[in-house]
């Protein structure tokens, strides 16, 4: 099954929470009100492309990988 | 889905508000209910402006913020032909849109980006502790003026690169270029003008309304002229960065003249908006019963008051958007180059999500995730939110640190600057007592 691997640049992200909203099983924030992944294939691809256009600072980076 | 009917002939909203009448916008929380309860699109109406649509609830103002190619970017102007004779290459990230959004916002992240915001902070808590060791005790004085604006307005300055004597003068710019833009911008104003063609109002930013920052601009652009000149310029500090700056992903470069236009118009949304934020929430801690002594015996708890004085006391109550295409929200139809506004002095007090309660300042309460409309949404959430919640925490931390009582000068009632798209104090008279 395809589907993406996640990476946040916490230099960049700023906590605005669009991902976590974009794709709640796949993304939250921690309590430096930064993303963390938590499940990247608990998200459909669809979702987590939605965060990764929505995210105001591109602090989100995905690559595709099949498993 | 587009429908067949106008939306120019949807019936106007009975409720007598016009967000950008300025004497509305001073307290607009019982208008924007009544709205919010039964015109969850409303048609707006003033004889002075075309008719626009109003959103109020906070998952329609979600939606619009988050589609952003239907629901297009246009600065704080309202004046669609205005807005579109400046071109699509605008200097205001505030009015741009999609991959020139983009370039512009990466630029800007050289300067704001939450790893160089961080580097600044300590000196920055330093210069308020500082000025909060030279407030009067005992006596009245204005803590906007004396404090809470010059904390915001120091750090803007430091971390885009300026220097620390211009950062007091750009206020006092931007203020006059606001209030400027306000007398031209609400209908109830008596100056008001509906078109002011200006090259100058493209070059400061794409502010539609005129002249604004010329001040602010001519001093950012002696800094970028000195460096011009300077036969063995620094490299690779901020300001070289920035003038030399190629958007990897779209190969977008910015002239110089875009590149001080683009920090203008960054000082100019860093300045009153935190100082303004700053204000509402010291504010809030002296007039909410035990809230001061509460933040006070536990700082952790500053965080919390921070987001809710963003959920009920939004610095920026609202923003325009252009339809790109005719559309419908709600079962109502919209036009192309229709103008939005999206209240979110309103969707932060949407009882869908907030619960009955409102409008009461309470840090206990619970939030959806993002927790509230006061940065906005999307694409182009403020990209000075995360620089505004570290500089208002740190000067809370340090004003509690320094004052165990401060009290609000008799007689003062709340009275905000006279822009309408703010909700922050003019004035903010309190007395230290011990």
């Amino acid at each position: 099954m395809a589907g993406y691997r996640i990476e946040i640049n916490r230099n960049l992200c700023m906590g605005a929470g669009e991902c976590v909203y974009s794709a709640p099983q796949a993304f939250a924030l921690d309590e430096d009100e930064k993303a963390i992944v938590l499940d990247a294939s608990a998200a459909t691809d669809e979702q987590i492309e939605t965060a990764v256009r929505g995210c105001p600072n591109f602090a989100i980076r995905t690559y595709r990988v099949e498993g | 889905m587009a429908t067949e009917a106008p939306s120019s002939e949807a019936p106007a909203c009975p409720v007598a508000f016009h967000p950008l009448r300025w004497e509305d916008a001073a307290d607009p929380h019982a208008a924007l209910k009544a709205i919010r309860q039964q015109f969850p699109v409303a048609t707006i109406v003033d004889s002075k402006l075309p008719p626009m649509k109003l959103i109020t609830r906070f998952d329609l103002a979600t939606q619009v913020y988050r589609d952003p190619e239907t629901f297009a970017n246009m600065g704080i102007s309202v004046n669609v032909a205005e807005v579109a004779a400046q071109g699509p290459n605008t200097t205001n990230i505030i009015a741009a849109n999609g991959d020139r959004h983009a370039a512009m916002r990466r630029l800007a992240l050289l300067a704001m980006s939450p790893d160089n915001v961080d580097r600044y902070l300590d000196p920055i808590e330093d210069y308020a502790r500082e000025l909060t060791a030279t407030l009067p005790r005992g006596e009245e004085f204005d803590l906007m003026e004396e404090w809470a604006a010059r904390i915001p307005s120091i750090a803007t300055a430091r971390i885009l690169g300026l220097p620390d004597e211009d950062a007091l003068a750009f206020r006092k710019w931007i203020r006059m270029g606001i209030e400027h833009q306000a007398a031209q911008m609400s209908p109830s104003s008596n100056r008001f003008e509906w078109v002011v063609p200006s090259d100058q109002g493209a070059k400061s930013g794409g502010y539609a309304g005129g002249p604004m920052f010329p001040d602010s601009i001519d001093a950012v652009g002696r800094l970028v002229r000195n460096r011009r000149a300077d036969p063995n310029p620094p490299t690779g500090d901020l300001l070289d960065k920035l003038l030399d700056y190629r958007d990897e992903q779209t190969g977008i470069t910015f002239d110089d003249d875009e590149v001080v236009a683009q920090l203008v118009t960054l000082i100019a949304a860093g300045n009153d908006t935190t100082g303004g934020h700053i204000g509402n929430l010291v504010y809030r801690m002296l007039t909410v019963p035990g809230l001061w002594q509460r933040l006070r015996g536990d700082r952790s708890l500053i965080n919390r008051a921070i987001e809710e004085s963003l959920r009920l006391d939004p610095p920026q109550l609202m923003f325009p958007r252009r339809v790109t295409r005719d559309t419908e929200l709600a079962g109502v139809a919209l036009k192309k180059d229709e103008v939005i506004i999206i209240s979110m002095a309103s969707g932060n007090r949407d009882e869908a999500i907030y619960g009955d309660d409102v409008d009461s300042f309470d840090i206990d309460r619970k939030y959806p995730s993002p927790r509230h409309l006061g940065m906005g949404r999307g694409v182009h959430t403020c990209i000075g939110a995360y620089q505004a919640r570290k500089i208002t925490r740190r000067a809370i931390d340090v004003l509690l640190d320094a004052v165990q009582e401060m009290e609000i000068a008799p007689g003062y009632t709340y009275e905000k600057v006279l822009f309408h798209h703010f909700r922050v104090p003019q004035r903010l008279p309190v007395i230290i007592r011990k």
